[in-house]
């Protein structure tokens, strides 16, 4: 695959198709309100929950990894650092949207959230940090592109020079002095990014740790398995970005094997954390825990957990990343990385969902029976289309960044890079 | 074995009512007991509630917990009539993060129907799936005979802010929003009992004050066995329950 090709037009006839269905969802759920989605009172929270907290986990893990480079300077994964921000952001803004429309009151939401303080509520924590942690990487991201965005602006004529002109500020061409000082700069943002972007998102895994009603989140081990499921699926998607999108110049498969091979670490760290809270959970036979295993391992669902999540995210990528043969092949390793995605998706949607399956009190689902009471949940069509929509458009959105943003050596095609 | 209450009742819990709503509302302290022995589970309790907060589809307030235990001939059934437990420590007054549901003086777990923006996490956070969210759907709303009834302004609330009313909209508050049994607070202001209390066809729930100690609610407590629900969590229920 030429990087310097425009993206063939067959992806964009499909995302813009599913990103026209999937407004036209989003249009109705926010016109006609909850009542569009499958959700019950006895399961509040569904897709849209799992998603949101998987969109937010691969941000915080693609952010901590980019303050590799620009924090703790490691030169070997620089080339990846500014794809690390790019998508970061754009999975921060999915997550937030994903989040925005499942709530009743959305209009609401977007200002209650930041005037009407409750400090015992880790959800208003995370609302506040969420907004920061925005601010900090797109702070970082223009910092970092500002010197080659006054190059591009230079270089280029037309509408094209006008963009850049306005993405860059107005600044001036680059200098040893301003790299310097730039360089600087991205040192304290990230250093200020290396704290909050953990807080986003162990404080995502206390919104559920804290609850004592809930046996399956109830631990406080859920918040460092949230961090680390993030960094482990930040990593596997910037493994996979890099290895479709990057420069295949001499840094493209060292680095490809470098990002697999944290990335297997750190999966590797989160099967032990899930393993060590599932096995002593299991153990304990407390009824009410032992309740939900049952669900995650035998459900309806069974094969989520088994397949997705625990085969296809976690042992055959492992196998994959640290055998001779597949680990070193870019081939194997995009797989490798495409499988740890998904996996920790269904990892989430194992989290949100089959706990609260489980009516709080015995005979609960029974005592009033009426579809919205129900104890069983499965996303509705209007739930996928409309996610659809969220994840079509931020790849959009991604795609025209990765197209004229200097985001990876050697694009733009024309310009300084 | 009966718990046995001298003279009727319904006569003593209005007195204890007058009573605690002389004092200022910062020294009542609502709550409930339920009578396990006496609840048959014809589920009056839970009809009159919805009938009394015209809740919508997918929302009950009270419900009745039936379970079989035993086996036959030796059986016999459990019912357990679940409201609000207007927790003294209510997980899910921390949990919101726009500060829309706190517990009021009078012990009452409250909910502003302004300030909620359906996020759900109280629902998630209740130990006892007290809390339920309104969907805006409409019982009689597409069978081509709408009632008038269903669009009418809830009692709820009425009057917090000052003047307001909540009629129902297709997507205004109390749609969108997190509900929940109240006491029924609209009609306490009137000097009422909470709706379920007097319909129970077998005088099972009695409601009254926790800090007065003539109450009829606080004798029950002190004379009886009783126990509340998921105690050990420490939530501190308002309910509790003779068995």
């Amino acid at each position: 695959m030429n990087s310097n090709k425009t993206l063939w037009p067959g992806y964009w006839i499909v995302l813009l198709g599913l990103a026209t269905v999937g407004v036209i969802y989003i249009v109705r759920g926010l016109v006609n309100g909850m009542s569009e989605t499958a959700l019950t009172n006895t399961v509040p929270w569904g897709l849209n929950i799992a998603l949101y907290i998987f969109f937010v986990g691969l941000s915080a893990g693609a952010f901590l990894l980019s303050t590799l480079v620009y924090v703790f300077r490691i030169e070997r994964y620089e080339p990846a650092g500014r794809l690390a921000l790019w998508i970061a952001l754009i999975t921060l803004v999915a997550g937030g949207a994903a989040i925005l429309l499942d709530v009743g009151h959305p209009e609401r939401a977007m200002w209650r959230l930041f005037i009407n303080w409750n400090f015992s509520s880790p959800l208003a924590l995370v609302a506040h940090v969420y907004v920061l942690y925005m601010l900090i990487i797109v702070a970082e991201l223009w910092v970092v592109m500002r010197a080659d965005i006054t190059r591009l602006a230079d270089a280029n004529g037309g509408w094209r020079a006008r963009t850049y002109r306005v993405l860059g500020l107005g600044t001036s061409l680059p200098t040893p002095r301003s790299d310097r000082r730039d360089a600087r700069i991205l040192l304290v943002l990230g250093a200020v990014g290396v704290p909050v972007a953990p807080i986003v998102h162990a404080g995502v895994g206390s919104i559920f740790a804290v609850l004592k009603a809930q046996p399956l989140w109830f631990s406080g081990l859920y918040p460092v398995m949230f961090l680390v499921s993030a960094l482990a699926s930040g990593g596997a998607l910037l493994t996979l970005a890099y290895a479709l999108l990057g420069p295949r110049d001499e840094h493209y498969r060292p680095l490809v094997i470098d990002l697999a091979k944290l990335t297997g670490f750190l999966l590797a760290l989160d099967l032990v954390l899930y393993g060590s809270e599932y096995l002593v959970g299991i153990y304990g036979d407390i009824p009410s825990h032992i309740a939900v295993y049952t669900v995650i391992a035998t459900g309806s669902y069974w094969w989520v957990f088994w397949f997705v999540q625990l085969l296809g995210g976690g042992v055959v990528p492992l196998i994959l990343i640290f055998s001779n043969r597949s680990g070193r092949s870019v081939l194997w390793l995009s797989a490798a990385s495409a499988l740890i995605v998904i996996g920790i998706l269904a990892v989430r949607l194992n989290i949100v969902i089959p706990g609260l399956t489980v009516p709080q009190l015995d005979n609960l689902a029974s005592a009033y029976v009426e579809p919205r009471m129900s104890a069983d949940y499965f996303p509705n069509a209007a739930e996928w289309f409309s996610n659809i929509g969220v994840a079509s458009l931020s790849l959009i959105v991604f795609s025209l960044g990765y197209l004229g943003l200097p985001l990876v050596r050697g694009r733009p095609a024309q310009g300084v890079v | 074995m009966t718990h046995a209450v001298k003279s009727d009742e319904m006569a003593r819990m209005s007195e204890d009512m007058e009573r605690a709503l002389a004092k200022p509302v910062a020294e009542r302290s609502w709550g409930m007991v339920i009578d396990l022995l006496k609840c048959i589970g014809c589920d009056a309790c839970t009809v009159s509630c919805k009938s009394e907060n015209k809740t919508p589809p997918g929302v009950s307030y009270n419900v009745v917990l039936k379970k079989e235990i035993g086996e036959y001939p030796n059986v016999r059934m459990q019912n357990t009539p679940r409201p609000c437990m207007q927790c003294a420590n209510p997980p899910c007054v921390k949990a919101c993060p726009v500060d829309a549901t706190w517990k009021r003086p009078d012990g009452i777990v409250a909910i502003d129907y302004q300030k909620c923006i359906g996020c759900r996490y109280c629902m998630v956070a209740c130990p006892y799936g007290a809390r339920y969210f309104d969907f805006g759907e409409s019982y009689t709303g597409e069978t081509g005979n709408p009632q008038e009834y269903e669009d009418l302004p809830t009692y709820e609330y009425m009057g917090t802010p000052i003047g307001q009313r909540w009629p129902r909209t297709k997507n205004g508050s109390p749609v969108g929003n997190v509900r929940k049994c109240h006491f029924c607070v609209h009609r306490l202001n009137e000097g009422l009992l909470p709706a379920c209390i007097g319909t129970c066809v077998g005088r099972a729930r009695y409601f009254g004050d926790f800090n007065d100690p003539e109450s009829l609610v606080s004798e029950l407590i002190t004379r009886n066995s009783s126990m509340r629900i998921k105690e050990d969590l420490g939530t501190e229920p308002s309910v509790h329950y003779l068995t």
